[in-house]
This record gives C-alpha cells, sequence and structure tokens, in this order.
C-alpha cells in the first residue's frame, strides 16, 4: 500500500542571477511500513526532495502526494501524516529539558491532553531516555540528542517518518541504537524515509533503495536487487598452484595474501566465469577456491553514482 | 482546542526561557531602570525649573512606551535569528499549525509575561519622575493597545527577518528609530498612521486627567488591529515566500 508518491518533482534555485536546477523532475513512491533510502552524494538534491516532501520547499513542478492527499492543496492535513527529524540533532531546544522539549514540540503540532501525555511516555521509553526525562537537552550526549529529536518527530504517531542523517556524528553504539529504532518503526507499520551518508544504515534497515544524483534518478529498486545485482559480477578465485596463474592478471585484482595467490575478477554474466574457468583448465592451473564475492552497499553505491557520471 | 495546545506549548517555552535566563532578564531590566534615573538627574541638574515637571512626565511617559515597544517590536525577530541559527524554526514550519499562528501565538505568550514585568519597572519609573505610582486601569489598558501593535510591528520584521536572515544591525537600530516615532510631531493622516506617536499623547492625558475621548478608543483599536493584521498578512507573505526559494533556516 502506498504511502507516499512524489511526481515529477522539479525544483530551481535562484541565487544572485544564477540558476541551480537541484531536483530535475524526480518520481517515486514508498509502501506502507518499508525504510526507504534516498542516497546521493552531495548536492545531488536528497535534501531538496525531503524538503519538498515537507513543504519547507514549495517546488516549481511536480505533485507529492501524502496517503493519497495532494499537499500542494491540502498542506495543513498532508503535514499531520508527515514528522521529521532534520540535520542530525538540530530539531531540539536547547535550554529546555527533554521532557519540556517533549511537550513543547507536541503542543505546536496541536497535541495534548491525555493523548499528549501517554504519548511522551511512550517515545520516552522507545528511544531509552525515560531517565533523562528532567535534564536539560543541551547537557546530553550527542546520541542522546539525536534519540531525542527522533522521540520528537515520533511524538504525532504520523504513519510517515522522514530522518535526515539520523546517525551523522554519532559513535557506533548511538549508531547501532538509532538502527534498532528504526527497524523497530518499520515493524510497526510506519514508513521511514531515510536519508542518509551512513551506507552501512542503509545496508541493515532499508527496503528500497533510491540513488540520485545531479537532481535524476539514478536507480530505484529494492536494496536485496542491488546488492544481488552487484554481488554475482565479483568473484575471488584463490590458486592451488604457484605457476601460470600471473597471465590471468589483466582478468582483475591479482593479490598475495596469507601466501595464497589470489585474482578479483568484476565480469558481465555467469558465462564469462565458466569461460575463465575453462582458460584455467587450459593452462592446468588448479582452483583451491573459488567464492562470490559479497559486496557491501558502500561499494555498490560507490559504483552506481560513478557509472552515472561516466 | 489544537490553538490552545499550541499557545500553551509557546507558553511554556516562553517561561522555561524566562526561567533559563532570569539573570539576563533582571538585568537588562535593572538597566532600563538605571537609564532612566539617571536621565532623570541630567535633567534635574540641567533642565529649566520652570517647565521641569511637564519634562520629566513627558519623558516617564515616552520612556515607558518605548521600553513596551522594543521588546513587542524586535523580540519575535531575535527569537526567529536564533531558532534558524540552531535548526529549531522548521518544526513550526512542518507543523499542521503552520508558522504563522505558532509565532503570533508565541508573541501573546510573551505579552502575557512581559506585562507584570513592565508594570514593576513602570511603577519605578514613575516613582523615580515623582508621578504617582497609582496608575488608572485605563493606562494599562492603553498600554497593552499600544503593546499589540507593537506585535503588530513585530511580526513584519520578523517576515522580513525570515528572508533576509541577518537583520542584527537593523533591530539594533530599530529602538533609535523608535524614538524617532514617539519624539516626532506629525500632522494629518500620519498623526494616525505612525505607530505609537497618538498613543503617547492619550498616555499623558490619562495622567494629567485621567481622561479619554470616543475618538482616542476609535483610533487605538482601530490602529492595533490594523498593524496586528498587516503584521499577519506581511509574515505569512514571507513564510510563503522562503518556502518558495527554498531558504527556510539558512541562515
Amino acid at each position: 500500500m502506498e504511502a507516499l508518491r512524489v511526481e515529477n518533482l522539479k525544483k530551481t534555485y535562484v541565487s544572485k542571477n544564477k540558476k541551480v536546477e537541484a531536483v530535475k523532475g524526480i518520481s517515486f513512491f514508498a509502501n506502507k511500513g518499508e525504510v526507504f533510502s534516498i542516497l546521493g552524494p552531495n548536492g545531488a538534491g536528497k535534501t531538496t526532495t525531503i524538503k519538498s516532501i515537507l513543504r519547507l520547499v514549495i517546488p516549481e513542478e511536480g505533485k507529492i502526494y501524502v496517503k493519497g492527499i495532494d499537499i500542494s492543496k491540502h498542506t495543513s492535513e498532508a503535514l499531520k501524516n508527515l514528522s521529521a527529524v532534520l540535520e542530525g540533532n538540530r530539531n531540539i531546544h536547547w535550554k529546555m529539558t527533554v521532557f519540556e522539549n517533549l511537550k513543547y514540540f507536541g503542543y505546536i503540532r496541536g497535541l495534548g491532553g491525555k493523548f499528549l501525555k501517554e504519548r511522551i511516555e511512550e517515545v520516552l521509553e522507545f528511544v531509552e531516555l525515560t531517565e533523562k526525562r528532567n535534564e536539560l537537552a543541551g547537557k546530553l550526549s550527542r546520541g542522546m540528542q539525536q534519540r531525542l529529536a527522533i522521540a520528537i518527530a515520533l511524538l504525532p504517531d504520523t504513519p510517515i517518518v522522514l530522518l535526515d542523517e539520523p546517525t551523522l556524528g554519532l559513535d557506533v553504539e548511538s549508531s547501532i541504537k538509532i538502527r534498532e529504532m528504526l527497524t523497530k518503526l518499520s515493524e510497526k507499520g510506519k514508513t521511514v524515509l531515510l536519508s542518509t551518508h551512513d551506507m552501512h544504515l542503509v545496508e541493515k534497515v532499508a527496503d528500497r533503495v533510491l540513488i540520485i544524483n545531479n537532481g535524476k534518478i539514478i536507480v530505484c529498486d529494492k536494496k536485496t536487487n542491488l546488492i544481488n545485482a552487484f554481488k554475482k559480477k565479483a568473484y575471488k578465485i584463490v590458486f592451488a598452484g604457484e605457476n601460470g596463474y600471473i597471465n590471468f592478471r589483466k582478468y582483475g585484482k591479482l593479490y598475495e595474501e596469507n601466501g595464497e595467490k589470489i585474482l578479483e575478477v568484476q565480469l558481465e554474466s555467469i558465462d564469462q566465469l565458466y569461460e575463465l574457468i575453462d582458460k584455467f583448465k587450459e593452462n592446468q592451473i588448479e582452483i583451491k577456491h573459488l567464492e562470490s564475492i559479497m559486496v557491501n552497499f558502500e561499494e555498490i553505491f560507490v559504483n552506481i553514482v560513478r557509472s552515472d557520471e561516466q | 482546542m489544537r490553538y490552545l495546545n499550541v499557545f500553551k506549548g509557546t507558553l511554556l517555552r516562553t517561561f522555561s526561557e524566562l526561567k533559563r535566563y532570569y539573570l539576563n532578564t533582571l538585568t537588562s531590566f535593572a538597566i532600563m531602570t538605571m537609564i532612566f534615573y539617571f536621565i532623570i538627574v541630567g535633567i534635574n541638574k540641567f533642565g529649566n525649573p520652570a517647565v521641569l515637571g511637564e519634562s520629566i512626565q513627558a519623558i516617564a511617559i515616552g520612556y515607558v512606551v518605548w521600553m513596551a515597544l522594543i521588546g513587542t517590536v524586535t523580540d519575535l525577530s531575535w527569537t526567529i535569528i536564533n531558532e534558524m541559527s540552531i535548526g529549531l524554526i522548521e518544526q513550526s514550519f512542518i507543523s499542521p499549525i503552520g508558522p504563522t499562528l505558532i509565532y503570533l501565538s508565541y508573541q501573546l505568550s510573551n505579552f502575557i509575561f512581559v506585562i507584570p514585568l513592565e508594570i514593576i519597572i513602570m511603577m519605578i519609573v514613575f516613582k523615580i519622575a515623582g508621578i504617582s505610582i497609582l496608575i488608572p486601569p485605563i493606562f494599562l489598558i492603553v498600554l497593552m493597545l499600544l503593546m499589540i501593535q507593537g506585535y503588530g510591528i513585530g511580526l513584519m520584521i520578523a517576515g522580513v527577518t525570515l528572508r533576509f536572515k541577518r537583520t542584527q544591525a537593523i533591530l539594533n537600530l530599530i529602538q533609535f528609530g523608535i524614538i524617532g516615532v514617539l519624539m516626532g510631531n506629525y500632522k494629518g493622516i500620519w498623526k494616525y498612521v505612525v505607530p505609537a506617536n497618538g498613543f503617547v499623547r492619550i498616555l499623558r492625558n490619562i495622567i494629567n486627567n485621567n481622561r479619554t475621548t470616543l475618538n482616542d478608543w476609535l483610533y487605538m483599536f482601530v490602529s492595533s488591529a490594523m498593524y496586528i493584521i498587516i503584521g499577519i498578512l506581511v509574515f505569512d507573505f514571507f513564510a510563503k515566500l522562503v518556502r518558495k526559494r527554498g531558504e527556510i533556516a539558512q541562515y
């Protein structure tokens, strides 16, 4: 079931007679309960896309439907279904306590009464900040501030949550906590839109991935499809013998590790792998071990962006 | 109900900030009082004894009006500058309530907390000036209407701040601009259009003979309502403009 739809989004910024086309006709959708990750290098158009969805930026062209509601026509109604954490831990009031922050941001969204009271307790528990409720937000660690920002976004219990760089500048432990939270959110049926440079986070939590560059979509697919597509093409071949393999350095990266001679190859198809194995046989080169290389998401991302730029 | 919740939120925030920065608040009020004290000392030393009483009274009222206006006109802009730099402003823009109503509510909360402080300072200023501190209630009503007018101007300036960001220099100049406005002797239509000027005359009448006319009230209500409505419209215009230009929080 579709939670969010973006159609032909276009945005150009004009500054000092200079036009910058930040987004050039992007279309995508995000389903209910999925973690949808928007990736791209700096200046790719990620933040403009996120801000357009939140109506912080009004695009020149395109439509955005939040739970089927056209945000340009019914802004307030559509915004009731959206909440966000923008630019890391910036969205909190440092001179207010954790509890005051939650109360304040809940109130300014029009929430109140029993609902707000209960939600505050729920989100405090969810982000594991119950014991810090009376501490000043400015005195919390960065990881805790980030969790507070997430708690604020979760307060209105919206079906769609947008997170811009939620793990920015966090240590490993805090990043893991955020990651666990995102998984729990999607299990609860929330649609999470995630914009990040943290490929490890994407690898762990994303269901579908949108990669954009220079304001255009390069790829929009399931994360598993992308990983499979790349996994099939990279192989690690460990040679058993000492001779002959040197002639195969033109096929990939040849190196030694723990006394073993290894060739890493990138191939277009599985047929090419069989052809290569046949060549080894012809040259009487024995293979000790062959494995397909698990590429990490960072490599996939870099490969996709680089090939787009070429 | 949800608008009442917004008001509760801004009230909570204003109170928290006042509580956390109480020393700063007290210091600024103490400085305001001391400045006035030194003005009076100066006038007593160098002024014309024949018209001294009248001058001091006029200065005291002018000073009270000036103090009431500085905060109301510039406070929201300072808040917005702060919110833009620390990243809070986006949350007001993504609230279904919208930034205009949130910041209007913020001004109302500010008004509630500032009024008692304003009255205390006014009583001290009047005591120093030798004016009875038993202020007639209508004086306070007029002062409140004046502050509402000030908040209207504050919304306009805050709108400009949303668009142009670094308006600190202008905000600092405004306090001197207000003095100019209060001291000016305007004629014709300008007597009614220029903010605050008419209020000073009415306030002086109240102190002197506790009297106001129907025209005075008509002027004050229309003027305050006009400024607050124009303020809301201007702020709303700039809020939409920065969304279009993609410039929210690009401080």
